[in-house]
C-alpha cells in the first residue's frame, strides 16, 4: 500500500480549486480512490470492479442508490476510464502549473476557496446560515434542521465530495512497465489496481511542493514475509519496521496553504493542528507481470460464477481453491467458512481482473491473495513494536488539539452568557445562562437514572 | 489492530481528507497511531438546541471489513437522547446496513452504505441531536420526557452540554 496519493483537496490549494468535483467525479465512491477497471451498474452507477463485486457479495445492492443488482449486469465503463487516464496523465502538470505558491495567501483567492468549500459541505453550518438569512425567523430553526438533516443523508453523484487517493494511471504506464524489473507485489491491499504501476515516479518528483516533503531514499523491496506499516501500510521487512514506522510518524508535514485557507473561513471553531500523520515518498516497487486485455469474449468464457455456499460441498470448494494454485488448509483444517471466503475473494479478483485494462497473470494473482491474507495474520506483532513510541507522541499532539477544541467551546459559551446577561441586564432568566444546577444529576452515560432524579 | 490493507487504506485517505477540508464543528482521528481501527470523535452541539455549546466526545469503532460495515459510534460523555442508549451507544439509521435498521420506517438511503463516511456519520449525529426521533426509543426514558417534559428534558441536556466543556 501506497499512502502516497493524490488527494482532491490538493486542488484548494490551486487557481482552479473546482478541479477537485472533477476528481472526486472521478473517483470511486467505494475505496474513495481513483477508479480502478471501472464498471457501471444497471442502476448507472460506476464502481471500481473489485469494489462493486465485494459490495454485491455482501449485500446485492447497488452502494449509491441501493438498487438490487447482480454481478453478472456489470458493465464495463469504457468511458470513464478514458477519462480518468487522460486526466490522470495530465494531472501532475496541472498541478504543477495551477498551484499557488508558497507566500501567504492573498485575501481574493481565500474567498472564492472558502466560498466554495461552503457550497460543497452543504451540510455545514455555514452553508445553512448562509441559505436562512433570507429566511424569516420563523421559519429559520425549522428550516435549519431540515437542511442538516438532509445532507448526510444524500448519496452518490459528484457532489458528496468523496475523498480518494491513489496514484494515477495512464495509459502510458505500459511502455514503463516492460521496463520495470521489480515483481514484487508491495501493494498490502489484495486489489489489483493496474494504476499503481508507475505513478509513484511521477509523484515523487514533487506533485505537491506546498506539502514540503522529504523525499526519501528508495527502500529495499521486500521479499516474503513482510509485515505492514502501522501508518502508510507499506510492506516491510520484520527488522526493518520499527525503524521505518518512525521515520513515517516523524516526517509530518506542514499545514497546506488549503488548510489555513479553511481555517481563516472558519468563525467559531478553532482549527485543527493534529499534525497529520505522513505520506512518505519512498516509490513502490512495480507491480508484478501483466498480460494483454481479456477480450470480452474471454472474458465471458473466463467469468467465475460465485456458487452458493449451502449447495457447495466443502470437498469441492478445496477442489476449486486447488485447481487454481491456492494453499488451502494454510494452518491445519480450515473451516468451511474460511475456504468459502477465500474462494469468494478470489472470485472476486478474478472477476474484476478481467475488466482490468491491464490484467495480472494468474500466477500473480493468486500470490496476491495468499500475500493479502498473510497481512492480515502478521498486522498485529508489528504494531505491538512501535507501541511505545506511537502513544507518547501521538497523544501528546492529539491530547493537546482536542483539550483546545473544548477550551474555545467554553469560550463561546461563556462569551455568549456574558452578552445574554448584558443584553437582558438581569431582567429575566434566561434559561441558557441558568447555572448549572443539575450537574449532580447527570452521573451516568445518559443513563436513565438523570431522569428519575 | 488486525486491520485489512484495503481498510487502512481507507481510513487513512479519510483522515487524510478531514484534517485537509475541515467541516466545521466536527472532529475525528485515530486514538493512537497504532491503532487506527478506534477514532476519537468531538461533535459540536447544533446551534439553536439545547446542545448548543457543548462539545460531545465519542469513539468510531471500525470493524476489518469497513467500509462494508459500518462502524460504532459511542458517546463517552454525558449526554441524554432518545436516539442514545444509557451506555452511549448511537442507534442512527445511517449506522445500520439496509435490512438491519431497528427504526424500519427510515428511506433506505438513511442507511449505511460504503459510500457513506465518517464525515457524513458525524454529521448524521449532530442532525440527530437537533432533531431526536423519538419514535426510536434507545433510551426510552429520554423519549417519554423529550415528549411529554419538553423543558426538564433541555434542562438536562444543557446541563450535559455544559458540562462537556467543563462548566
Ligand atoms: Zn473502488
Ligand atoms: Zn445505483
Ligand atoms: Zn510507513
Amino acid at each position: 500500500m501506497d499512502v502516497n496519493f493524490p488527494d482532491p483537496t490538493d486542488w484548494l490549494s490551486t487557481s482552479v480549486p473546482g478541479i477537485q468535483a472533477l476528481e472526486t467525479a472521478l473517483s470511486c465512491q467505494v475505496c474513495k480512490e481513483f477508479f480502478t477497471a471501472p464498471v457501471a451498474t444497471s442502476c448507472g452507477h460506476t464502481f471500481c470492479s473489485l469494489c462493486i463485486r465485494r459490495c454485491l457479495s455482501a449485500t446485492q445492492k447497488c452502494p449509491t442508490c441501493m438498487t438490487t443488482d447482480d454481478e453478472s449486469r456489470l458493465r464495463k465503463n469504457t468511458l470513464v476510464q478514458d477519462i480518468l487516464s487522460s486526466f490522470t496523465a495530465i494531472r501532475k502538470q496541472m498541478l504543477d502549473g495551477l498551484v499557488i505558491k508558497e507566500e501567504p495567501e492573498p485575501p481574493i483567492t481565500k474567498e472564492p476557496e472558502a466560498e466554495k468549500k461552503r457550497v460543497e459541505k452543504r451540510s455545514s453550518y455555514d452553508f445553512d446560515e448562509e441559505i436562512e438569512e433570507e429566511e424569516t425567523t420563523n421559519n429559520k430553526r425549522r428550516g435549519k434542521r431540515r437542511k442538516q438533516e438532509e445532507a448526510p443523508v444524500s448519496s452518490g453523484g459528484s457532489s458528496d465530495r468523496p475523498r480518494r487517493s491513489t496514484r494515477t494511471s495512464s495509459q502510458r504506464t505500459n511502455s514503463k512497465i516492460s521496463s520495470q524489473t521489480a515483481i514484487v507485489i508491495d501493494d498490502s491491499d489484495e486489489d489489483f489496481n493496474p494504476n499503481e504501476i508507475n505513478s509513484d515516479n511521477e509523484f515523487e518528483s514533487g506533485s505537491r511542493p506546498k506539502r514540503g516533503r522529504p523525499s526519501r531514499v528508495p527502500e529495499t523491496p521486500p521479499t516474503t514475509n513482510l509485515v505492514p506499516c502501522p501508518i502508510c501500510g507499506r510492506l516491510k521487512e520484520p527488522e526493518q519496521i520499527q525503524s521505518h514506522a518512525n521515520r513515517c510518524i516523524e516526517g509530518k508535514r506542514s499545514p497546506s496553504p488549503s488548510q489555513n485557507a479553511a481555517n481563516a473561513a472558519s468563525s467559531s471553531l478553532s482549527p485543527l493542528k493534529r499534525p497529520p500523520i505522513s505520506f512518505s515518498n519512498i516509490p513502490k516497487p512495480a507491480a508484478t507481470q501483466f498480460r494483454a486485455p481479456y477480450t470480452e469474449e474471454e472474458k465471458q468464457k473466463l467469468k467465475l460464477a460465485k456458487g452458493n455456499f449451502t449447495l457447495t460441498k466443502e470437498a469441492d470448494i478445496r477442489k476449486r481453491l486447488r485447481e487454481n494454485g491456492i494453499r488451502v488448509d494454510v494452518k491445519g483444517k480450515e473451516s468451511k467458512n474460511a475456504i468459502w471466503a477465500r474462494l469468494q475473494e478470489w472470485t472476486n479478483l478474478w472477476n474484476a481482473n478481467l475488466d482490468s485494462e491491464m490484467p495480472k497473470t494468474k500466477q500473480a494473482l493468486v500470490k496476491e491473495l495468499e500475500t493479502s491474507e498473510r497481512h492480515q495474520q502478521s498486522q498485529k506483532p508489528s504494531v505491538v513494536q512501535d507501541k511505545e513510541f506511537a502513544r507518547e507522541e501521538w497523544g501528546k499532539d492529539h491530547r493537546t488539539e482536542y483539550e483546545n477544541m473544548i477550551a474555545d467551546a467554553k469560550m463561546r459559551v461563556l462569551k455568549k452568557k456574558n452578552e445574554a446577561e448584558s443584553a437582558t441586564n438581569g431582567d429575566k432568566t434566561d434559561t441558557a445562562s441558568e447555572p448549572p444546577r443539575m450537574t449532580a444529576e447527570v452521573n451516568g452515560i445518559g443513563s436513565p437514572e438523570i431522569i428519575e432524579t | 489492530m488486525a486491520a485489512k490493507a484495503r481498510t487502512l487504506r481507507r481510513l487513512l485517505g479519510e483522515y487524510r481528507e478531514l484534517i485537509n477540508n475541515e467541516t466545521e464543528g466536527i472532529y475525528a482521528g485515530p486514538i493512537s497511531e497504532e491503532d487506527w481501527m478506534v477514532w476519537e470523535c468531538l461533535i459540536a452541539g447544533p446551534p439553536d438546541t439545547p446542545f448548543e455549546g457543548g462539545m460531545f466526545s465519542a469513539t468510531l469503532t471500525f470493524t476489518d471489513d469497513y467500509p462494508l460495515s459500518p462502524p460504532t459510534l459511542k458517546f463517552t460523555c454525558d449526554i441524554l437522547h432518545p436516539n442514545v442508549y444509557p451506555d452511549g451507544t448511537v442507534c442512527i439509521s445511517i449506522l445500520h446496513p439496509p435490512g438491519d435498521d431497528p427504526n424500519m420506517y427510515e428511506h433506505a438511503s438513511e442507511r449505511w452504505s460504503p459510500i457513506q463516511s465518517v464525515e457524513k456519520v458525524l454529521l448524521s449525529v449532530m442532525s440527530m441531536l437537533a432533531e431526536p426521533n423519538d419514535e426510536s426509543g434507545a433510551n426510552v426514558d429520554a423519549s417519554k420526557m423529550f415528549r411529554e417534559n419538553r423543558e426538564r428534558y433541555e434542562k438536562i441536556v444543557r446541563n450535559c452540554a455544559r458540562k462537556t466543556v467543563g462548566l
